[in-house]
């Protein structure tokens, strides 16, 4: 991983200028030629335009690849198409874009699938990935797993990321074992402020979404002064 | 005094000559195009923290410290990797910056020992530093987590502890403190070009690895100590500082090995010397070093160091140590004996390359103006006095053209009977990273060489026969004269054309094509075409030579080739080009300029012009002799028949370093009073009736000047040892002998150099402190030196071209001796290896080993490891074989930095036409499996160790 600028398409592959397309990009061509740049751009909204394969995953009774213009609220796309979840219990939380993306709470569900209005609202759409949970999820268990996705991922070269990512999941293990955690908590704000601002690349600067959006949508998964863990999840183990 | 602390600017600086203005912290601030805002606010005085990035390599943008707000942009970028635009508004401090900064520091402590006040670096650590900077106060992670730092976590054996690795005999590696901020790889990479470093594993578990995860000494690393440098940390730190301590404060001086000339910062405590640390405005090493001038300065305190004079009658005698008085006055009274008795011309006296400019210039002096002869010499006939006759012959002076910076200008190089990466490393990392930008290397010589190798850098490699240099380069002239190459314009201008003309001529007939004298040179002419194209037409070339060019029978037509390439091609007079002769130790260039040779005073002129030796009589206010005096070859000659009785040795060990020592032997031991002036009992010692102890660079004021005509200041950082330096010595020498000259300072010895010799005029200490070094011709026309030479023309006028025939050499292979030998160094040893040999580096070269091609030994029966016995015509030695396809079949090669090697017994008297520099390149040699040591070895070492009885001193009872 180096420092950009130079960007890629200035200094890429072998020192060149390089170009990079992922297969979205090249999903979208063909429509495109076919029908013409109006077209597809008259799909989506406000500056997300054309449309955007989403990958429905998790527990979610219809699960799959839908392709859908911009624009949708989560809420359409995770009951309305996905048809709820698989268990059929309640859907709890939602993480949108990918293992580094935002867990979103149901009161988010009319947030329009676009990429200023996540944005807007500390989330990502990042590659369209959408993993549904049900009430039974333990979010202070899924803030760990970010970093310790992170932790398993990391490259090593900057300092927030690769020291960063261990130290979270030992931070967050001390709260789960209810080890002073008001205290613990600020640090985990702390290493996240560290991670998303001071990281080198994508993957410690987006580990922080995961993690402060389990902790500011579902706080009471994380204990401390709010009592142990919610009755709820010490009957669903 | 105090301590020199240079300013770290965190990026290399920009070439681009673009300017570029913006505001950092409220000032305006104007740099070059490409600096990078850290670099800007460093210029401004302001220092943002930073880790991971150091000016000698380029920005990384890893540790994550240096982040600044740009306003108008998002997030906060790495200053070090953010390069400078016109009109940004960047602030270095904010909350969030604060913010930022301590949380990263607090990762990083969370993962290293709090052991300050026991760590070699404490005091000179940019961690300890930054954790100030940023005010870390607390580390909230606390120290139970995962970590690189105890051995044991929780009772249980920590897998992500290593050990210190200490196999480097200079540096250790504690694992433990490091933060993985790669500078020391990229240190390994960028500066020295070596590529041993590399971060294994990834995420928590990267660490900084010597090859694939071996020990330093086990791995490719040639312990240049740029890691060391480069290190922020305890991690990679000398172990001289692990035993003594912070330095407390430094001086700035010159090593005293090669000829690169690297400048150093002698960090010391008190008389101690801490540390030997590059000088980044060195401008011959721009802060880089290798592994003899950074850490082999053992030696100067060796315990087999001789620091008091000694005197014998006979040399079967053991040597009685005496008073400086009775040694100067013993010696004087042989001299004036042996004058009376064989007349004025039986003495005479060898300077050193090793010894100042002032001190060499003032045994110069005393044998004109003492002995009243000028039977003067020095050693640099055995390595450059074919550069010296050659190039001032064709171009008009007899050194290199360029400056070291030159190399960063150059397209195409072509480096010919030279190995730098061995002899002239610091120089060898500045082309490497030239080449590794794109420019094209083309390499001739007999053996693959380290150069041909180095990592991500691709060589066209002429393996030529040794002893052809002469035909090849008639080739590639051929080439470049036949397919229309020349460079017209630039040969009508500059050179005489029809002396051109007829060289052209000579060169186009088809007996010098590739393809005719492919079967004497053994190079294919496919690739020698390739070579001639590349070089003629691939942009700005230039050529590096060394002794492989000049320790021939034709050394001095070598040279002339070479400049005759140079000129039919244009590639000289600008930087970027030229011809560059690779001197071998750190001031044969000062030792030929200040009048070593029997004909030529100071400055190069003959000492029959009566104007010049009437400057230096009124000056020295004594009579020359207009003769020129005898060479080295011939006063060995006249001793044998017994006119030359008396040889005042300063710094050279002649035994060991010319050629064919039988001989060498036959005449010294043929002399009445051998002074040899010396650190050590050498191998010339043996054969000496005074022993004169010398004092080493650290214990003396002087300049050297380097192969790039670079003159820089030694500087004094101890009392010697001995009791005094070298150029006092000679001064009492003389004196004893009844000829006074009156120094204190060797400042005014330069002062009267300057006087005297027209190149030198405009130098002097007070220059040399302020501009740091000058580069001859410094004058009234160049008052700051002269970095490229023949800018717009050349010196002598018209550059000459001169046909160059090849004579094969008389050196002959034929049935008896049917393998062609020739000798180089290596990198950790330094010449014969008197220094090197007493410091630790003999870790890496215990022993000269012979190079032999997996052919000729199976041939002969000879296994890797194997004593063989090596003859030729002149004599023979043994030692260990060497199995390697970096010879071809035919060639055998070998160093000489051993004495117990003696393989100079082996090498022959044939010489170089015009200047008696011997054929050390070539000698047709046998090789046959042998036992061990050969019987002259053996008499050898009988003799010397007999030789270096010193007699015990009797204490008067009282
Ligand atoms: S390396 Fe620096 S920070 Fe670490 S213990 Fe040593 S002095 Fe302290
Ligand atoms: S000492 Fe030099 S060669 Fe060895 S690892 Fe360090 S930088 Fe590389
Ligand atoms: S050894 Fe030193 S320079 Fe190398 S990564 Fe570790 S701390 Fe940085
Ligand atoms: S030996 Fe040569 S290259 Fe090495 S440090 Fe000394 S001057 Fe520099
Ligand atoms: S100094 Fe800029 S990231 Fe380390």
């Amino acid at each position: 991983m180096r420092a950009k600028p130079p960007l890629p398409a200035h200094k890429g592959l072998f020192g060149r200028p390089s170009v990079i397309n992922n297969v979205l990009s090249f999903a979208a061509i063909p429509f495109i030629l076919d029908n013409g740049a109006k077209a597809y751009a008259d799909f989506g909204m406000g500056r997300s335009r054309g449309t955007m394969p989403i990958q429905l995953a998790g527990n979610i009774r219809y699960g799959g690849l839908f392709e859908t213009a911009f624009g949708a609220t989560l809420g359409e796309l995770v009951d309305e198409i996905g048809g709820g979840t698989f268990t059929g219990r309640e859907v709890r939380a939602v993480q949108v874009g990918g293992p580094l993306g935002a867990y979103f709470p149901r009161a988010l569900f009319d947030t329009p699938f676009d990429y200023e209005a996540f944005a807007a609202r500390d989330g990502l759409i990042g590659h369209g990935g959408i993993v549904v949970f049900d009430d039974t999820v333990d979010m202070v268990k899924q803030a760990r797993f970010a970093m310790e996705f992170c932790a398993i991922e990391s490259c090593g070269k900057c300092t927030p990321c690769r020291i960063g990512s261990t130290r979270g999941v030992e931070t967050i293990n001390k709260i789960i074992n209810g080890e002073r955690v008001a205290e613990n908590l600020a640090v985990i704000e702390d290493l996240c402020n560290t991670m998303k601002f001071g990281s080198l690349c994508a993957l410690g600067g987006f580990t922080p979404y995961p993690v402060m959006s389990a902790l500011k949508h579902f706080r009471e998964d994380f204990g401390g002064d709010l009592g142990p863990a919610p009755a709820r999840l010490q009957a669903a183990e | 005094m105090s301590l020199i602390q240079e300013i770290d600017f965190g990026t290399p600086k920009s070439k681009s000559e673009a300017m570029v203005t913006l505001t950092i912290d409220g000032n305006q601030i104007t740099v070059p195009e490409g600096t990078s805002i850290m670099r800007a606010a460093m210029e401004a005085g302001t220092q943002i923290p930073k880790l991971c990035a150091t000016d000698m390599v380029d920005a990384f943008g890893s540790c994550r410290l240096c982040l600044v707000e740009i306003e108008g942009r998002a997030g906060t970028p790495a200053s070090c990797t953010t390069p400078v635009m016109p009109g940004l508004v960047v602030h270095t401090q904010s909350e969030r910056l604060k913010k930022l900064r301590k949380g990263v520091m607090e990762l990083y402590i969370s993962d290293h020992p709090l052991d300050c006040l026991t760590c070699a670096a404490n005091g000179d650590c940019e961690l300890q530093d930054m954790a100030g900077a940023v005010g870390l106060r607390d580390v909230r992670y606390g120290y139970e987590g995962d970590n690189h730092v105890f051995a044991k976590s929780n009772g249980e054996a920590n897998a992500a502890w290593m050990p210190k690795d200490e196999s480097n005999p200079y540096f250790t590696y504690d694992p433990s403190k490091c933060i993985v901020c790669s500078r020391c790889v990229r240190a390994c990479e960028e500066v020295q070009g070596t590529f041993a470093l590399t971060i294994s594993g990834r995420g928590f578990d990267s660490r900084v690895s010597p090859g694939m995860s071996e020990s330093f000494l086990g791995s490719e690393c040639v312990s240049c100590g740029a890691c060391v440098q480069a290190c922020p940390t305890a991690t990679l730190t000398e172990k001289s500082v692990i035993e003594i301590g912070q330095p407390e404060h430094s001086v700035v001086t010159t090593c005293a090995y090669c000829g690169v000339g690297c400048a150093f910062k002698a960090e010391m405590r008190g008389e101690e010397v801490v540390r030997m640390v590059p000088w980044k405005d060195g401008k011959a090493n721009r802060g880089h070093s290798c592994v003899k001038g950074r850490f082999a300065w053992g030696y100067t305190t060796h315990k087999e160091r001789i620091l008091k004079p000694m005197i014998r009658e006979r040399i079967e005698d053991p040597w009685q140590e005496v008073s400086w008085d009775e040694a100067f006055n013993f010696a004087a009274a042989k001299f004036k004996g042996i004058q009376q008795k064989y007349g004025r011309d039986a003495v005479g006296g060898i300077t050193s390359s090793r010894c100042t400019n002032e001190e060499t210039y003032l045994v110069q002096k005393l044998i004109r103006g003492g002995f009243g002869n000028n039977n003067v010499d020095t050693c640099a006939r055995v390595c450059h006095s074919p550069t010296g006759y050659g190039l001032s012959q064709t171009f008009g002076t007899s050194a290199g053209t360029q400056d070291f910076d030159s190399v960063e200008g150059t397209d195409v190089v072509l480096i010919i009977g030279a190995n730098p990466a061995s002899a002239h490393p610091v120089f060898a990392s500045r082309l490497k990273k030239r080449l590794r930008q794109g420019a094209k290397l083309i390499v001739l010589d007999p053996r693959r060489t380290e150069m041909v190798e180095s990592p991500h850098v691709k060589a066209l490699h002429l393996p030529l026969m040794p002893g052809t240099n002469v035909a090849v380069l008639t080739a590639l002239a051929h080439v470049i004269v036949t397919e229309g190459l020349v460079d017209e314009a630039f040969v009508r201008e500059r050179c005489d054309w029809s002396e051109f003309e007829d060289w052209a001529a000579f060169v186009a007939e088809p007996k010098h094509s590739p393809e005719a004298t492919a079967i004497m040179t053994g190079v294919d002419p496919k690739d020698l075409r390739e070579a001639a194209r590349i070089y003629a037409t691939g942009g700005n070339g230039a050529i590096y030579y060394g002794l492989g060019v000049t320790e021939h029978s034709q050394g001095s037509t070598t040279v002339i080739a070479i400049a005759n390439l140079a000129m039919v091609t244009g590639n000289i007079g600008r930087p970027g080009v030229g011809v560059n002769p690779l001197r071998g130790q750190n001031n044969v260039q000062g030792s030929c300029d200040m009048g070593s040779f029997p004909h030529e005073l100071p400055g190069y002129r003959h000492i029959s012009g009566d104007a010049v030796r009437e400057q230096f009589e009124a000056m020295w206010n004594v009579k020359l002799n207009n003769e020129p005096g005898l060479r080295i070859p011939n006063m060995f000659d006249a001793a044998i028949e017994g006119t030359f009785m008396g040889l005042y040795v300063q710094g050279e060990d002649i035994l060991q370093s010319d050629p064919n020592t039988k001989h060498v032997v036959a005449a010294l031991s043929a002399m009445e009073c051998v002074i040899v002036h010396d650190l050590f009992l050498n191998e010339t010692a043996n054969y000496a009736h005074v022993f004169l102890p010398g004092s080493t660079f650290l214990e003396k004021d002087g300049t050297f000047t380097n192969a790039e005509r670079r003159i820089q200041r030694v500087r004094k950082v101890m009392t010697p040892l001995n009791g005094y330096a070298d150029w006092e010595v000679t001064i009492m020498l003389g004196k004893a002998m009844g000829f006074t000259m009156n120094y204190s300072h060797p400042s005014e010895i330069m002062d009267e150099i300057a006087a005297l010799t027209p190149t030198f005029t405009g130098v002097s200490y007070a220059k040399l402190d302020e501009l740091g070094s000058v580069q001859w011709p410094c004058n009234e026309k160049a008052p700051e030196g002269t970095p490229v030479m023949h800018i717009g023309g050349f010196v002598r006028g018209k550059g000459k071209f001169i046909i160059t025939e090849y004579i094969a050499t008389d050196e002959r292979t034929g049935p008896r001796y049917p393998l062609l030998l020739t000798t180089g160094r290596i990198l950790s040893q330094y010449n014969v290896g008197a220094q090197t040999r007493r410091t630790e580096n003999v870790v890496w070269h215990a022993e000269d080993r012979l190079e032999i091609h997996p052919h000729d030994a199976e041939q002969r029966g000879v296994r890797d490891g194997d004593w063989v016995r090596l003859a030729s015509r002149a004599g023979e030695t043994t030692l260990r074989a060497l199995i390697t396809d970096r010879v071809a079949p035919g060639v055998v090669y070998t160093t000489f930095h051993h004495p117990d090697t003696q393989a100079n017994v082996i090498t022959t008297d044939f010489s170089d036409w015009a200047t008696n520099c011997p054929e050390y390149k070539v000698t047709a040699v046998q090789i046959s499996p042998s036992n061990g040591p050969s019987d002259w070895q053996k008499a050898y070492d009988e003799q010397a160790r007999n030789s270096r009885r010193i007699a015990p001193v009797v204490e008067a009872a009282e």
